[in-house]
């Protein structure tokens, strides 16, 4: 028993709940102090608290008690090729409250064609109805349509959104090109959104994966062949400078290579608003099952980007989020059951994608960062739950155990030793990718909207129970210093005097017609010739012209008499 | 053949004692004539002048090796190659004319190539080099340059250059003949100059314009890089004529300029595939052409109209994420990447750090971005500010031409040009009221070798032999015209600089060789000059005159293959290989995925999968009696999104188990 409290009451509808003699650990400090529960909030903090008779009470025993953790990426909902996934929002909430997990963000994927408020009020109602923990969602773009914006600006105000995701892979389905993404993120930015990026070069990919089935591979290690780290790393350097022109925030989901993990490092290091998110599967376990023997296991890692077959890269990811270049740890939880992997089992690029990791992913970071010495107790309270909740505008609401906080507590057993398998798993997937894994570290208890939901391996939970947590745009967090770099970043052009020399007169021949359309945008287009330029004949513009019937004039129709070296052409 | 006068390749010649001081290199094989990669060229590079001892050779030739490369003359020597001094030193004393001469003689001077350096004389014949060495045996009566005091440099070669680029319908004000001369008067004696197809234009018949005006123009030997600006079906054939027939090797893509000149990800990833295969040399313009032009939309619409605008529009990250981009391309395709106009620290970083992971990428800096700075956009003289503007920009960061020139010394970038492509300044007013009018390029032709010994050399961050690898000997290797440009030996062509380290020259727009009003580098002063500077064994420069005949200029076509850039791919190529995984075939269930109302929407990415129709396993005992022949219920949908399979269900089998 990891508790003593008042027996006999295993209803867990109880408000009030104390926990005794537990060690509290913050982002910034761990102390001794007894917790209050109350409402599904914190209530109150300290020694020797004054509560009210009869309250359930938890021995904590000096154990940890940390905030509960915050899953960042989940697709509980995610379509495929008309299929859904494996675990919904009730089975895969349930996953998450077993593994210490009291809050996800879940991605809305939008079917091409469908508006993104439609597809938000479906995500919404199906994780009302089913999901055992709290949630919110993200809004992933996956068509740069008219009328987007109208949509995002309603979903932002009214709807509690205040991030979306883009996507540069999944060419002529979900990619936005460069233009696009300008766009997209200005206007985001705009919103005060933070903007989700799944890196990969669609483009790329789209040609490796044809030369690699041309060449007659088609099992799931040519998933991982037509997705080398190389697309992944160069596509966050794209998000990174583009959001670096538009002083946005970036955020990029699912850091799976070292790479691009380093490319993130340095960006930051430069300037850029730059935050990277690794998740259970690229912490826990690399990209060398794709050449697995058993098909059946080699597609379960079939994800995007995929897992690298580099097997330092866990190692690797796991220090960054140690020091810092790396902020917050997600899930991309996405399952599909093997039957439905199958369907691309003569193909690949049909195998949907997506690993487990919902239930795993705060063991799987406590055993490889903290239990190996690389970060403390602290840090990994930051990169589980309160990094999350700043960048996404929760804090101090989730992520921090402190009075007047949500209830969302985990008890957490660093010296617990668990061996992750699919027998025992919550999530209905008949295999799991961490299978055999030898984990430190645990939750004893997880306290959910002040209710105990998991104990002793048991579950607790009711379908629906979970809230959805609105978010509020322009985090603190991110926007702070966007607002300050846009203050002092203010673009000028230089006073001059105007120019007064010979121009050249630019023949308007139907031949040059077209290689000046990006003359097309450029408002000073049609201007009138400068009034000015005394240099300046009197040929008009004005009536019609003999080549009127040229659609467009490339240049001005300026002639100025051969004035031979004027002034201005001495560069002193 | 363009070659206007055949050449003879020297005799092979016999490695004993006896010969002219030159055991190496190895005399080209008749077959296949002068343009023919040497076999050997790279392993006997050096010339062992004292392995044939004995023989006609005087007493002093011991002296040849005793000094390092900075020990180059003495004082009191004579400084240049006045006529009397040269006669007076013993050669012989009638010079004959100076244009006819297809004989000379170079004596006393230092020869300087990328490996080594040493005091030898040098007699050329026909255009080419004949001997190296002392006391040289040469008919009487030649004429004779007194090289004392000065060293003897191959050639510059000038990789970039843009003498014919039409822009809005104007051509630049330096046409191949000016261009040239220029070239020449700066110690430049060949260009690789860009054919850039116009609208409707093929390439073909681009390159046919090209060779046309440059062949009736060209002052200097010249080849052609041919830029690729649009993507079309049957670009495969084109560029294949090109390769084969027309002597080039070399295909620049866009990436900037969108809807216009800008190639996708996917176009490129195919001409870079098409490239490798053909062994020819991909370049890359390298600058996010989306960003740039909503940049453009974004200043225009505060009201930033100047050249200032066209280097905040084109800002340093935008060069640097389309280098790295162009990289990431080229590594999956398995094709050398040549990025022409570093500008930008941001840029070269790329570059540098991309080789350090083993990808076959050169970077070649430009004259403007190693001489001078991008904070003349900000200039209140707007001609002068806009004599600037080229792309991707010179940059503001004036410490920039710093960090360039050290990653040039370390061998991070390998070669330099001028990208010389001028406008005058009536022409470039054509943009005084919008930025991205203005016409793009900045002169160089002619000041880059005195601008990369003066930042390089005189500073000293390289020495003299890097200096002929950066501006000569790796951008004929990387071109494949080594050793016939690009080094100073027996049987090279005879494109010689006698280059005086001590000269010092100030470069201004009064006293240049351009059609230009202005000169970018105007006030710049320059320690190291040409003082002879000679083409296919004239003397078409000395003492500031120039001799030169426009048309003189031949085509040097260059085969593909360059062993300097692909001995490593084709390793590499080799290594490559990928090989699937032998499996036995999965029997476990496989869920039955329904055909969607919206047909296409979730199936686009999948409509280039050629394995995308496959045929129903047919060894899968589990599968049912179902069918896929004969006609449908969903006949009338255009594709299938997947296979209709249906397989019982076989709850959990053993193909379930993960272990």
């Amino acid at each position: 028993m990891s508790y003593q409290g008042r027996k006999s009451i295993p209803h867990i509808t109880s408000d009030r709940l104390l926990i005794k003699g537990g060690r509290i650990i913050n982002d910034d400090q761990s102390f001794y102090a007894d917790v209050y529960l109350e409402d599904g909030l914190i209530k109150q903090i300290g020694e020797n608290l004054i509560v009210p008779g009869g309250v359930k009470t938890i021995e904590a025993n000096g154990r940890m008690v940390i905030p509960g953790g915050i899953d960042v990426n989940t697709y509980l909902q995610k379509p495929s090729q008309g299929m859904t996934t494996a675990d919904d929002f009730f089975q895969g909430t349930k996953a998450a409250l077993a593994g210490g997990t009291t809050m996800i963000i879940d991605h809305v994927v939008p079917e091409p064609g469908s508006s993104l408020l439609t597809s938000f009020e479906k995500w919404h109602e199906a994780a009302d109805t089913k999901s055992c923990c709290d949630y919110s969602l993200h809004v992933d773009i996956t068509s740069w349509y008219d009328g987007v914006r109208e949509e995002l600006e309603v979903l932002v105000q009214d709807k509690g959104v205040n991030s979306f995701q883009v996507y540069m892979a999944y060419k002529d389905l979900y990619q936005m090109s460069d233009s696009q993404l300008y766009e997209a993120f200005t206007f985001l930015k705009g919103l005060g959104a933070v903007i989700l990026v799944h890196a990969e070069n669609g483009d790329l990919i789209a040609q490796e994966q044809k030369r690699i089935l041309e060449m007659g591979i088609t099992g799931p290690e040519g998933h991982a062949l037509s997705r080398p780290e190389e697309l992944e790393a160069e596509a966050v350097f794209r998000a990174i400078t583009i959001a670096g022109r538009i002083n946005c925030p970036v955020y990029i989901t699912k850091v799976m290579s070292k790479s691009a993990a380093d490319i993130i490092t340095l960006a930051r290091k430069k300037g850029p608003l730059v935050f990277g998110e690794p998740i259970a599967a690229s912490l826990g376990t690399d990209g060398t099952h794709y050449w697995s023997k058993n098909w059946a296991k080699a597609a379960a890692f079939v994800t995007s980007p995929p897992l690298s077959p580099d097997p330092t890269t866990p190692d690797y990811l796991t220090s960054l989020l140690a020091c810092g270049d790396l902020q917050v740890t997600g899930s991309g939880h996405c399952p599909y059951s093997t039957a439905q992997k199958a369907v691309g089992k003569d193909n690949f690029t049909l195998i949907p994608e997506g690993v487990n990791g919902i239930e795993e992913r705060m063991t799987v970071v406590w055993d490889k960062a903290v239990a190996t010495g690389k970060m403390d107790e602290n840090q990994f309270v930051a990169i589980t739950s309160t990094n999350a909740a700043k960048i996404f505008n929760l804090y101090p609401r989730k992520g921090r155990i402190a009075v007047g906080s949500d209830a969302d507590v985990v008890i957490w057993d660093p010296d617990k030793v668990k061996t992750i398998t699919a027998k025992s798993h919550k999530s209905a997937l008949e295999y799991n990718i961490f299978e055999g894994m030898e984990c430190h570290g645990s939750p004893l208890v997880v306290i959910s909207q002040g209710k105990i939901v998991f104990e002793d391996g048991n579950i607790n939970v009711n379908k629906g129970m979970g809230r959805f947590i609105p978010r509020k745009p322009f985090p603190e967090y991110l926007y702070q210093r966007v607002r300050i770099r846009s203050k002092v970043s203010g673009l000028q052009g230089v006073p001059r005097g105007m120019y007064d020399g010979p121009v050249y007169e630019v023949p308007a021949t139907p031949k040059y017609a077209t290689p000046a359309p990006s003359a097309k945008s450029s408002p000073s287009k049609h201007q009138p010739p400068p009034i000015r330029n005394l240099h300046q004949s009197n040929f008009s513009l004005s009536g019609a012209q003999i080549d009127d019937n040229n659609p467009r004039r490339t240049g001005h129709r300026i002639v100025a008499p051969p004035g031979g070296r004027s002034n201005i052409t001495s560069l002193g | 053949m363009a070659a206007r006068r055949p050449q003879e390749p020297a005799e092979p010649l016999p490695a004993g004692p006896g010969t002219l001081g030159s055991g190496s290199p190895r005399a080209r094989p008749r077959l296949g004539g002068v343009f023919r990669c040497v076999e050997d060229a790279f392993e006997n590079k050096t010339l062992q002048l004292d392995a044939s001892g004995g023989g006609r050779r005087s007493p002093r030739a011991g002296e040849l090796y005793s000094g390092p490369p900075g020990d180059p003359e003495g004082p009191g020597e004579p400084r240049r190659d006045d006529p009397e001094a040269a006669a007076s030193l013993g050669g012989p004393p009638r010079l004959t004319q100076k244009q006819a001469s297809d004989r000379l003689l170079i004596k006393g001077g230092k020869i300087v190539n990328d490996d080594q350096s040493f005091y030898a004389d040098l007699y050329v014949e026909d255009g080419l080099i004949k001997q190296i060495g002392e006391n040289l045996i040469v008919p009487g009566g030649i004429k004779t340059i007194d090289a004392h005091g000065l060293m003897v440099l191959p050639g510059g070669v000038d990789v970039h250059t843009r003498l014919q680029m039409p822009v809005l319908g104007m051509t630049p004000a330096d046409d191949f003949c000016q261009g040239t001369k220029a070239a020449l008067a700066g110690g430049t004696t060949m260009i690789l100059d860009h054919v850039f197809p116009d609208t409707g234009v093929s390439l073909l018949a681009a390159y046919e314009q090209w060779r046309e005006r440059a062949d009736s123009g060209a002052c200097c030997d010249y080849s052609l890089h041919v830029d690729v600006p649009r993507w079309h079906e049957s670009i495969r054939e084109e560029l294949e004529a090109l390769v084969k027939d027309k002597g080039v090797n070399s295909f620049l893509v866009f990436m900037a300029y969108k809807d216009r000149y800008q190639c996708t990800d996917g176009q490129m990833y195919e001409i870079f595939s098409i490239i490798r295969d053909l062994g020819a040399l991909a370049q890359v313009h390298a600058e996010n052409g989306d960003i740039v032009e909503e940049e453009q939309k974004r200043l225009l619409e505060l009201g930033i109209t100047g050249p200032e605008g066209h280097v905040l529009s084109r800002p340093e990250e935008v060069e640097a994420e389309a280098v790295y981009r162009a990289i990431t391309i080229a590594k999956q395709a398995n094709c050398p990447l040549y990025v022409t106009k570093v500008m930008s620290k941001g840029a070269a970083d790329m570059v540098a750090q991309a080789k350090r992971r083993g990808v076959v990428v050169f970077g070649e800096p430009i004259t403007a971005s190693l001489g001078t700075d991008g904070s003349h956009y900000w200039s209140k003289n707007w001609a002068k500010a806009a004599a600037f503007v080229t792309s991707p920009p010179i940059n503001p960061d004036p410490t920039t031409a710093d960090r360039l020139t050290s990653l040039l010394s370390s061998g991070d970038l390998q070669v330099t040009g001028s990208a010389h492509c001028t406008f005058t300044t009536a022409q470039k007013a054509v943009g005084k009221d919008n930025f991205t009018l203005i016409p793009e390029g900045t002169n160089g032709i002619e000041e880059r070798m005195s601008v990369v010994w003066e930042k390089c050399v005189a500073s000293g961050k390289m020495d003299e032999n890097e200096f002929v690898a950066v501006t000569s000997t790796n951008a004929a290797k990387i071109f494949n015209i080594y050793p016939r440009k690009g080094r100073v030996a027996v049987g090279s062509d005879a494109d010689l600089v006698i280059w005086n380290p001590r000269a010092t020259k100030i470069i201004s727009a009064k006293s240049h060789n351009l059609n230009v009003e202005y000169n970018i580098f105007e006030g710049l002063e320059c320690r190291g000059a040409p003082t002879v500077v000679v083409s296919q064994g004239r003397v078409v420069m000395e003492d500031g005159n120039m001799f030169v005949t426009p048309g003189a200029g031949r085509f040097i076509p260059r085969k593909t293959f360059p062993d300097f850039v692909y001995k490593r791919i084709k390793a590499r190529n080799r290594l490559a290989e990928i090989h699937g995984v032998p499996r036995g075939l999965y029997d476990g269930p496989v869920h039955e995925v329904m055909v969607p109302a919206k047909p296409g929407g979730g199936a686009q990415a999948r409509a280039s999968c050629p394995g995308k129709i496959s045929v129903p396993p047919v060894r899968n005992l589990h599968q049912s009696g179902f069918s896929l022949s004969g006609s449908q219920a969903d006949d009338h949908i255009a594709r299938r999104t997947a296979q209709k399979i249906m397989a019982p269900p076989g709850g959990r089998s053993n193909i379930t188990s993960l272990s």
